[in-house]
């Protein structure tokens, strides 16, 4: 069964730079970004304002979210329920297919 | 007027942009040229959404310039302009984002990125794996319970494999909080796993889907 230790792995993902897993009411399930605390709100928030775009656009549900920076370290954010994953990835990875390989990940999770 | 103008200049130069709107937080929505997609409405609710999103994460991300919602379909891709104005577009996936980028650079007169691919922002900080996990000391009931000598071993897993079938691969995590919140309010045994199971079907959105999964724990 999937626990915290089993998205630890995210970590290991070659474009992923650092992730959090947070819970919709805050709680840091699992990451390996040392501000993972002070960004869990804006992950929380973000996947819920992401969420609710299927009211605004006709039920369209959003598969994810790319904020894009500057550096190309650019934030990605996945709903999972009431659990919210932010990825940050290296620059030098292209975000289609990091996302892709993510949602791999999640899909073989046991 | 300007940006109006190229608006239409870029959704009329790419076959690929099914349309687009600008959004500025003293005026609101404007030049909805999206109506296909959405009315002016819901595109005020979607670029307060973004442009939020945006501004959360630029407290501690200090260079967030677009935002990409990415839905099965559609792409909405939004830019940050001068004078807080935003550039929302909707495009096809089919659409590579260089070939977006580079006409909305040319489009607003917007130099090119001088970032090139390889380079790495040194003020964003690298860690090394392995990655610190943080478990909960709730851990133990689950393996208590989920012991295959356990009582409950037999229909805890039932009701486990039913919950990853209609939710996915979040399942278990949301079994575990489920198994917490129902050992504290409940002693743990068969008579009480009805209480589990209106704990869980509360997670399944799609109303036959939670009917359904009820349906198949009756036996338990």
């Amino acid at each position: 069964m999937a626990t915290a230790k089993d998205f630890s792995r995210l970590g290991d993902i070659d474009g992923v730079s650092s992730y959090i897993l947070v819970r919709n009411d805050g709680y840091v399930v699992s990451e390996n970004y040392e501000e993972a605390v002070a960004l869990s709100s804006a992950i929380v928030t973000s996947g819920e304002y992401c969420d609710s775009l299927a009211e605004d656009l006709s039920g369209r549900n959003y598969i994810y979210c790319c904020v894009e920076r500057d550096s190309g370290n650019d934030v990605l954010v996945f709903s999972l329920g009431k659990y919210y994953l932010g990825i940050i990835k290296h620059a030098d990875t292209i975000p289609n297919h990091l996302a892709d390989t993510i949602i791999a990940f999640l899909k073989a999770l046991p | 007027m300007e940006y109006e103008a190229k608006l239409s200049d870029i959704i009329a130069s790419l076959p690929e942009v099914a349309g687009g709107f600008l959004f500025a937080p003293d005026r609101g929505l404007y030049s909805n040229q999206a109506f296909d997609i959405a009315d002016d409405d819901s595109l005020q609710q979607v670029s307060l959404k973004l442009t939020k999103m945006v501004s959360m994460l630029s407290v501690h991300f200090h260079d967030t310039k677009a935002i990409r919602v990415n839905f099965k379909d559609l792409i909405l891709h939004g830019t940050s302009m001068q004078d807080g104005h935003w550039l929302f577009l909707f495009h096809q996936p089919s659409l590579s984002p260089g070939m977006l980028k580079m006409t909305v650079q040319m489009a607003l007169n917007i130099e090119a990125d001088p970032i090139e691919p390889n380079q790495t922002n040194e003020d964003f900080p690298s860690f090394d794996p392995p990655i610190e996990t943080i478990e909960t000391p709730e851990e133990d009931i689950m393996e208590t319970l989920l012991d295959p000598d356990s009582e409950l071993y037999t229909p805890l897993s039932t009701i486990q494999d039913q919950l990853a079938y209609y939710i996915g691969p979040i399942a278990n995590l949301i079994f575990k909080d489920s198994i917490e919140l129902w050992a504290a309010k409940n002693s743990p045994s068969a008579d009480t796993l009805p209480y589990l199971i209106d704990i869980l079907e509360e997670e399944i959105d799609n109303k036959e889907d939670r009917k359904t999964f009820r349906n198949c724990l009756n036996s338990i």
